[in-house]
């Protein structure tokens, strides 16, 4: 998998705990950042989540890529 | 065997289905025939210096190294910090509070040589690792014409912590894809995310 990453970037999805310490919560490998693609793991995602708790809601989305659609965000809120 | 352990298993494959297996153990414990213990801590003749004949890191302690080493703490502060966490506790007791510079240095080793190359086709060692991690995959889709691929990877562990840190709260997204193309604010602040997730992985 070295070579991979290498070849196909990483996103990893963080939060923060309550002594603001950084916590990996998923990452995915992709090699691109295409809307289509993007739209997929943060679908299934969310769902997986949701299924566990069907309220939970984050307040805020970060996010560093400029070429990122936005309008994804709202699968998360 | 030598220790009369009889722990031993039966297992079936099927021809067509040969990734999947079917277990039975028909001893589960490591016992001999009078019932006691033949390996790991509750083996009485593992202790003292009997113990000599099976050294062995406990797994829990190898993990610890290994991710110690993986985010580049130095040998010898990996061995102060253990040499000060065994002294806390009143001295060495087993194997694990032995613990030698040699097998930090053969961990090293191993982690220098591992690969992770499952196959030589990146597509076949991607869709053997997703196999064996089904649980912690969350997302696969394959598109093999264009060279393309997204594997989404979360623990049950990270799932507990996006559940109750994401919620209410803010989640950051990452990626080292675009940061080429960055503005120099925004490098900048991909900086500041891999220093504090080091930081965590430090501590």
């Amino acid at each position: 998998m070295r070579c991979l990453f290498e070849q196909y970037p990483l996103h990893t999805l963080l939060v923060f705990d309550s002594c603001q310490n950084v916590i990996p919560i998923a990452w995915v490998i992709t090699a691109s950042s295409h809307t289509q693609d993007t739209h997929g793991w943060m679908v299934a995602l969310v769902e997986r989540v949701r299924t566990k708790d069907y309220g939970w809601r984050p307040n805020a989305f970060l996010i560093d890529d400029p070429e990122f659609d936005i309008s994804l965000v709202r699968y998360l809120s | 065997m030598m220790r009369g352990c009889l722990c031993h298993f039966t297992m079936k494959r099927l021809y067509t289905r040969p990734l999947l297996a079917l277990i039975i153990y028909n001893q589960r414990n490591h016992v001999d025939k009078t019932g006691a213990p033949c390996h790991g801590f509750l083996d009485r003749d593992a202790l003292g210096t009997r113990a000599v004949y099976a050294p062995r890191i406990s797994e829990d302690l190898r993990q610890k190294i290994m991710s110690m080493l993986h985010v580049g703490i130095p040998l010898d502060n990996i061995i102060r910090h253990h040499t000060e966490a065994v002294e806390r506790h009143g001295g060495p007791s087993n194997r694990d509070d032995f613990l030698t510079r040699n097998d930090v240095r053969n961990m090293e080793r191993a982690i220098r040589h591992c690969t992770y190359e499952l196959h030589a086709e990146d597509a076949c060692s991607v869709k053997m690792w997703v196999q064996r991690h089904q649980r912690n995959v969350f997302f696969f889709q394959e598109n093999w014409d264009m060279e393309a691929f997204v594997l989404g990877i979360q623990s049950e562990w990270q799932l507990q912590q996006m559940l109750h840190y994401g919620h209410n709260s803010f989640i950051v997204l990452h990626s080292n894809f675009g940061s080429k193309k960055l503005r120099v604010w925004e490098i900048s602040f991909l900086l500041r995310v891999s220093y504090m997730i080091n930081l965590k992985l430090m501590d």
